[in-house]
Parts: structure tokens; sequence; C-alpha cells
């Protein structure tokens, strides 16, 4: 009679150690899939028709007497090929910065208390040369903390051999 | 000799019994735990849907941008750029009064540079922040960014700014 009591105590036993041994298991990798998630990201087409209009933009910054005020590509354009001044006796790039940060600001208000924590916004100029590709930064704006979760978008600005890669994220 | 073949018929069965109950255990067990991780893992299917019809909507007011009434002919490769001298011409045009069929709201409206005037007349343009069309009531709106472009005389060329066209669709402020 005890050999039978202690053979289904022993089965019991057995059996609540695989349970816990599952157990431990399944919380390692739960916790591995759920801990430290790497930040999402999504294409926006509001980032993009914001982007497509933004390089529209007329600044403030013309060449030379009597040339056009330039538009925001053109700007960012210069700044890549040359920085030259405008007549105003800022710098190109610094023109075509400040631009963008303005309308930036003017369309998406960042801030901790804000839906919107940040924003990071690039210029880079790619081009392939020799099967190899090179970059070179152009511009380069953040605001705010981007660390999370973010929804971005990218336009091209044609610029022979390569091309000018403006990339806006808008982080949450 | 038949009490032996009993007993063993019995522990047959309490084996069997066993076994059946630990794979049921099991699997209620298993099932618990895909249940918590579905739902954690698919939890934000719901929002993605929304963010997705919310894009489709936005793509659609930015179609209305492309429409004659307010596309910028000067330019041909500039998608975005509306005529907002055109557009302002439009406002008091009776014969457009009720064009706009099934549009509750119908606006255009600058982002930068803002200034101090909100809408547009004949003695504040250009210096004015809103174009507004039609304007009625009970309506969800969406809203595009688009390049609005005047001619500026000050300038002696066409300016540019960015800006956003603001649709308002009747009867569907719930659809969200």
């Amino acid at each position: 009679m005890q050999c039978k009591l202690r053979k289904g105590q022993e089965e019991i036993v057995g059996f609540v150690l695989i349970v816990v041994l599952v157990v431990i298991v399944l919380v390692i990798f739960l916790g591995i899939q759920l801990r430290n998630p790497k930040p999402q990201q999504r294409e926006s087409e509001v980032i993009y028709q914001f982007l497509e209009s933004s390089m529209e933009q007329t600044t403030n910054c013309t060449l030379s007497e009597g040339a056009s005020y330039l538009a925001l590509d053109d700007l960012i354009r210069e700044c890549h090929e040359s920085g030259s001044l405008c007549i105003s006796g800022d710098n190109s790039c610094d023109s075509a910065e400040e631009t963008f940060k303005k309308l930036v600001n003017g369309s998406f208000v960042v801030g901790p208390s804000y839906p919107h924590k940040g924003y990071d916004v690039s210029a880079l100029y790619v081009v392939n040369a020799s099967g190899q590709s090179q970059t070179e930064s152009v511009l380069n704006l953040t605001a705010g903390n981007c660390s999370g979760n973010y929804i971005g978008n990218s336009y091209w600005i044609p610029e022979f051999p390569g091309s000018i890669i403006v990339r806006t994220k808008l982080c949450f | 000799m038949i009490i032996l073949q009993d007993v063993k018929y019995s522990r047959g069965q309490f084996k069997i019994q066993q076994m059946v109950f630990v794979l049921v255990a099991i699997l209620i067990f298993f099932g618990i735990v895909a249940v918590f991780y579905v739902s954690i893992k698919f939890g934000s299917v719901r929002q993605d849907v929304q963010d997705e019809r919310q894009e489709a909507a936005i793509a659609q007011v930015r179609k209305m941008a492309g429409t004659p009434e307010f596309i910028w002919t000067s330019w041909e490769d500039c998608a975005s750029c509306v005529d907002m001298d055109k557009i302002f011409l439009l406002k008091n045009r009776t014969s457009y009064q009720g064009f706009w069929k099934d549009v509750a709201l119908l606006k255009v409206s600058r982002v930068y540079p803002k200034y101090r005037t909100e809408e547009c007349t004949t003695v504040s343009y250009p210096q004015c922040n809103e174009i507004t069309l039609v304007k009625k009531e009970g309506f969800q709106s969406y809203e595009s960014f688009v390049s609005l472009c005047r001619y500026d005389g000050d300038i002696g060329q066409a300016r540019c700014e960015i800006g956003k066209v603001i649709v308002g669709f009747e009867g569907v402020e719930n659809a969200m």
C-alpha cells in the first residue's frame, strides 16, 4: 500500500517538474521577444507630401543681383556643390538649414508633452562610384527625442552623377 | 485468476485516464499561452488599419489638389503646386457655388510663413493665411501638404510657400 502511495506521489512530482520546466522556458522566450523591441518604423504619405511641398518653398536666397530666388531643393543642391553665398551674406547651407527648420517647426509640433516627441531630418549625397556607394552629409537637423517608433519618408533630388536623398523621421 | 484479470484491466484503464488528463492539461496550458502571445503580438493591428485608412483619405485629398481648379500650370514638373491666385478668385465666384457637392469643408491654409490675418479678403490678400471655398456643418476633415504658388510682383517671379489643402466630407464623422 505504501509502495502504491509513493508511486503516485512520484508521478505527480514528475508531472509538476515537467510543467515548471516548460513554464520557465516559455517565460524566458517571451521575455526575450518582448524586451527591447526594435523601434517600429512606418513609411508615411504625409511625410512624403511634406517633403515634396517643402522642396518648392521659395527661399530668401539669391546668388546674384537680378537672379531668381532659389527654391529649397535648388538651395540644397547649391549647398552641396559649392556652398556659395547668397547676396544677403548668408551661406547657402545655413540658409537651407534655417528655412528647412522653420518649415518643419511650422508643420509639426514636437515636444515631450506632444504626440510627436522629436524629428530627424537629414540630406545625404549618394553616388555609386566604381561599384561602391559613397555618401556625403549635406544637411542635418534634429530636435527632441528620436529613439522610439517613428514615421518617415525620403525625397530624391537629382544631382549628377548621384542624388541627394532628403530623409525625414517624425518620432513618437 | 478471474480476480487477477479484473485488477489488470482496471490498472490499464487507470493509466489511460492518467494520460488523457495529462494531455488535456497540457493542451489547455499551451492554449492559454498562445492566447496571451497572439493578443500581445497583434494588439496593434486595429491601429495599423486606422492609420492606413487615414493615409488613403489623405491621398484622396491630394488628388483634389490636382484638379484644374487648383493646379499650378506655370511649371510642368510640380505635382504638389496649387495656384493660390486662381483659388482666391474662385472664392467669390457665384458660378462655383455648389460645385463641390459632397464636400462640407474645402479650404487652403498657409503653413509657413504665417500672417496676422486669418481669412483672405481682397484687402488682405496675399498677406493672409486661409482661403475658404466651402464651409458647412458636420464633417470629418483630412488635410494634405501642398505648395501654394502665386506670382509675387515684389520679387518679379513666382513664389511658392508650404500650405495645406483641407477637405471635409459630410456624414463621415465616425468613419475612423
